[in-house]
């Protein structure tokens, strides 16, 4: 009793002396209980619980029913050659089928699989291999880092779509009499690999960047064969950097919705038959008092916890064995593996390959976005319709700028304050808080927007502003609820960028105002904004482009096309290519924009705090 | 337990030529350093050594064999870096047993090896600590154990110490020696650092721009420096000019810019340049002496300030002409401070032995 009282005193006192930073934490973690652990518990609550009582029912109902889980593959071909048409043969790739379930989880291991081994390869051959164009070839390794969502599925069937992929029209059929057809699983790995090396290669690349040249030195120094070096030395230190990134894609490539949804448009057989897309399109069940399907809802906790269990692994995993903070800064430079002459037209002949697979996306949508389909006809008409705010797709495009703009706004608000008392307030429950608001980033959408529809259908109105109806309920009016789903899946970009910025700034500094007398917002205001606007700036960029390429929760919740934003708008076009192309190449713009000046700002500040 | 010569050795940074013709040679056994200034090219020497950067001209000898264009894997060299380079994903014991490994020598035989070289170097007890939880002294002598563990030609060392707090640095550096010793291996030592040089080796080189200034044994490098480069670099000094004034037989009369006169004996008699000519005078700190009065030999000026040093007292004059001279009293001849302050009258006698005469290009006379 003495003890609690004792407890509840030092918690109150804590709070006395520090209400500022206290408050912060509150309406944090308020917030985030409220918009992200409630909706998520609801999931689970829905997923296992019937008239009141925990039940597995459902779940056996799932595993037993061959739709969703099929481990004997019953895709109707693996692999056909169909000589029935006279002009062409037509040579179609279809693939396995396992289910609903399992086949989300082989899109999910093969991609990383593939993404692991060409991310691994590249960024070893860019840090350590000596070959001339490196500088070229690393922008163009960037450019599948500009790709929205739909896109990659867009570029796809521009290029290699059985009816209208140019290299069937143009090259295959003309010149040797065939045409290709790839579907099922087998191409959506493909077109996510094409993409999600990047995030590997990325990571692989920066870890063996900024290793210490000093490591494999004296491994050689000691005798070890290059091989050996690279073996003992190179990769367990890159192992975390690989490990991380191979987690990310896992998540990233399982709750795929948008390449789904392309390939569904243009009637792929097994696409629909994938986690993501069978929530989006069966997720809502009319009967009273019941908004989501209980299917909808175990397939949502088994990404939910795919999810969560990858993402405390890297936080745990990177945590424990970051190896990169225990050198005493890095001496010299890495000397690059010369190579024969042999190796490099091979090494050549690798990234022609690994860039036209790569670059499917890109120049496929440029290419449909530009020219008529057949006659090859340059033409504006597409854009121009783009942006009729009268006629065309221009008030999907006002949507999504306010939604994201106003979404960006709280993010960067909150974020600040947040980012602020993690890295500078030691509290109890301190992980827990940065796990927190963090988490989001593993969150897969349709998991989120599945919670949301369950938690908040039928919240009441409390009134009208204008056009803007006061209420959560997405079927009444999705655009509050949006801007909120927004807000809390975009948060980590941003508060990590403060954090970082923060952490490489000496809270000396803001000491040397506080000693002067400067109390705590004077301290914010005039010490720690400037010393990170940057990074909020950069960061609340990250937000704003990921806010305006949202998918999951837009095409959740928007059933009303005056709602409507830009990707909402590509999901229900989900096989026009004429519709999607120039949409999809305005939010590559958008993208490509935010990411450049994101580049730009954080490298001169990196400069500024180093050099000056 | 091994001879190492350098001849002729040229490296070159795309148009930056690092080291220019540098010839030395160090006895099986030895202890060398390359010493001087950062950026003057001891650690390319080094590395080139080690087999990291290819000179573009000149040999590397091992044994009188040629190893220029042998691989480093080949070399059979230990190194140890500045940065200490340990294994973070290794233990202690796996980090000194690399080497041993490579050379696919046993297991039980490794062990052995290992655990003997961790006695050595005094690790007892952190065997299986990863580096990420040693000291920096701790984290140095994995790295010195790892480096001779291979039983190596030839040790080299890339300034081992300087990421070491003061204490240690004395401390690690006593140990390196009698541990080099001890093996009875030859070592390449690079340092900046003009006491640790004088403290570790059997033989220093003085480098400055590439090329190689003084190489000879510690005491000659800090008595007998050959330029007024080494004779600034090696040891704490002033330096005075003047021109000369007289000349008699094997001396030179000069007279300092502040006025006295110094009668210096000449090192090199024919090369004294004839009277009127600038010269240059390296004088010791060490070896100026408080005296009552002025006179020839004498420096004569006003105290600018008086640190207390523990055994010795250190002033700083300033001589007629503006020049400030340093000088090093022992707290046991210093009663002629007791009641001196700023700006009185301070006579200091030079040791004429230990100053030393350069012409105005540097050279010494």
């Amino acid at each position: 009793m003495e003890k609690a009282k004792e407890g509840v005193n030092n918690a109150i006192r804590q709070v006395r002396d520090d209400p500022f930073a206290w408050g912060v934490i509150f309406f944090v973690v308020a917030i985030f209980t409220f918009f992200l652990i409630i909706p998520l518990l609801q999931i689970i609550v829905l997923a296992f619980y019937f008239d009141g009582n925990f039940t597995f029912q459902t779940f056996r109902n799932i595993f037993s029913n061959p739709f969703f889980f099929n481990p004997g593959n019953t895709s109707e071909y693996f692999m056909r050659i169909d000589t029935g048409n006279p002009e062409y043969t037509v040579i179609s790739i279809l693939g396995p089928d396992y289910g609903v379930f399992l086949n989300t989880i082989f899109i999910g291991i093969f991609t990383t699989f593939f993404s692991l081994i060409i991310g691994t390869v590249t960024a070893f051959l860019m840090a350590r291999v000596e070959f001339r164009g490196k500088t070229i070839l690393g922008g163009l390794l960037l450019l599948p880092l500009i790709l929205p969502p739909f896109v990659s599925g867009v570029g796809f069937f521009a290029i290699l779509g059985p009816e209208q992929g140019l290299l069937n029209t143009h090259v295959f059929t003309p010149l040797f009499g065939f045409r290709l057809q790839i579907q099922g699983l087998i191409a959506i790995i493909f077109v996510q690999t094409g993409h999600y090396f990047t995030l590997i290669y990325l990571n692989v690349y920066s870890a063996l960047a900024n290793a210490d040249p000093s490591l494999e030195e004296s491994a050689e120094n000691l005798g070890a064969s290059r091989l050996r070096v690279t073996r003992t030395v190179t990769l367990p230190l890159a192992l975390p950097g690989i490990a991380s990134g191979s987690i990310l894609v896992l998540i990233l490539a399982m709750e795929d919705l948008g390449t789904p949804i392309i390939f569904t448009g243009f009637s792929d057989p097994i696409a629909p038959k994938t986690i993501p897309y069978y929530i989006f399109s069966r997720f809502f069940v009319g009967t009273a008092g019941e908004t989501v399907s209980v299917e909808s809802a175990i397939l949502s906790f088994f990404l939910l916890v795919f999810a969560i269990i990858g993402f405390l692994a890297i936080r745990k995993y990177v945590g424990l064995r970051n190896y990169s903070t225990t050198g005493k800064g890095k001496a010299g430079e890495f000397r690059l593996l010369g190579t024969s002459i042999l190796v490099k037209v091979l090494i050549y002949l690798y990234f022609l390959g690994l860039l036209f697979v790569a670059l499917i996306p890109h120049i496929g949508i440029l290419m449909t976005s530009f020219f008529k389909p057949q006659s090859f006809k340059f033409t504006f008409e597409y854009y121009r319709r783009l942006f009729d705010v009268q006629t065309g797709f221009g008030s999907f495009i006002v949507n999504t700028l306010t939604y994201a703009g106003f979404a960006t706004l709280l993010i960067v608000i909150i974020a600040t304050l947040a980012g602020y008392v993690a890295s500078r307030k030691k509290f109890p429950g301190q992980t827990l808080f940065d796990t927190l608001i963090t988490l989001p980033i593993a969150i897969p959408g349709i998991v989120i927007g599945i919670g949301y529809i369950r938690t908040f259908t039928d919240s009441p109105s409390l009134g009208q502003i204008g056009n803007i109806n006061l209420t959560l309920d997405p079927i009444a009016y999705p655009v509050l609820l949006l801007i909120i789903s927004f807000t809390i899946r975009k948060f980590p970009f941003t508060v990590r960028s403060v954090y970082a910025g923060l952490q490489q700034s000496d809270p000396v500094l803001e000491e040397a105002a506080q000693n002067l007398g400067a109390s705590r917002s004077r301290i914010i205001i005039g010490i720690i904004i400037p010393i990170v606007v940057l990074n909020i700036v950069a960061g609340a960029l990250i937000s704003l482009v990921y806010n305006m390429s949202e998918v999951s929760t837009s095409v959740l919740f928007i059933s009303d096309q005056q709602y409507g934003t830009v990707t909402w708008k590509m999901a229900e076009a989900q096989g026009e290519l004429l519709i999607l192309a120039p949409m999809g190449v305005f939010l590559m713009i958008i993208q490509s924009i935010s990411l450049i000046t994101t580049n730009v700002l954080l490298r001169n500040r990196a400069e500024a705090l180093t050099g000056i | 337990m091994a001879q190492l010569r350098l001849d002729n050795l040229h490296i070159k940074y795309g148009d930056f030529h690092a080291v220019k013709g540098v010839n030395v040679e160090v006895k099986d056994s030895e202890i060398l350093s390359l010493l001087g200034p950062s950026g003057c090219g001891k650690t390319s020497i080094l590395r080139a050594i080690a087999g990291f950067i290819d000179p573009v001209a000149g040999s590397i000898y091992v044994d009188g064999e040629d190893i220029t264009d042998i691989p480093a894997q080949k070399r059979h060299m230990g190194m140890i870096f500045q940065n200490y380079a340990l294994w973070p994903h290794m233990s202690v014991t796996d980090n000194i047993g690399y080497g041993l490994k490579i050379r696919d020598v046993p297991r039980e035989q490794r062990e052995k090896q290992v655990k003997a070289l961790i006695k050595q170097v005094q690790l007892e007890g952190h065997e299986d600590k990863f580096p990420g939880q040693l000291s920096g002294g701790q984290q140095q002598r994995v790295s010195l154990a790892r480096g001779l563990a291979i039983e190596p030609k030839v040790l080299l060392c890339d300034e081992p110490l300087s990421n070491l707090d003061f204490k240690l640095r004395v401390e690690l550096r006593t140990e390196i020696r009698r541990i080099a010793k001890d093996f009875g291996v030859t070592v390449v030592y690079v340092t900046h650092d003009q006491t640790e040089a004088l403290a570790i080796s059997d033989k220093i080189a003085v480098i400055n721009s590439g090329e190689l200034i003084q190489s000879a044994a510690p005491k000659t490098i800090y008595s007998d420096p050959n330029s007024h480069f080494v004779g600034r670099f090696v040891g704490e000094n002033n330096l005075v000019e003047g021109t000369i004034s007289g000349i008699q037989k094997n001396s030179a009369e000069i007279t300092l810019k502040s006025g006295e006169k110094i009668i210096n004996q000449a090192k090199d008699a024919e090369n004294i340049p004839e009277v009127g000519q600038p010269v240059r005078l390296i004088v010791r700190q060490d070896r100026l002496q408080l005296v009552k009065n002025g006179g020839d030999g004498i420096l004569t000026g006003k105290l600018n300030y008086q640190a207390f040093m523990g055994n010795f007292i250190q002033i700083e004059v300033a001589l007629a002409d503006g020049t400030n001279v340093m000088a090093n009293i022992h707290t046991d001849e210093a009663e002629l401070l007791d009641d001196v302050t700023r700006g009185d009258p301070i006579n200091l006698a030079l040791d004429p032995d230990c100053a030393y005469l350069f012409s105005k290009e540097g050279m010494r006379i």
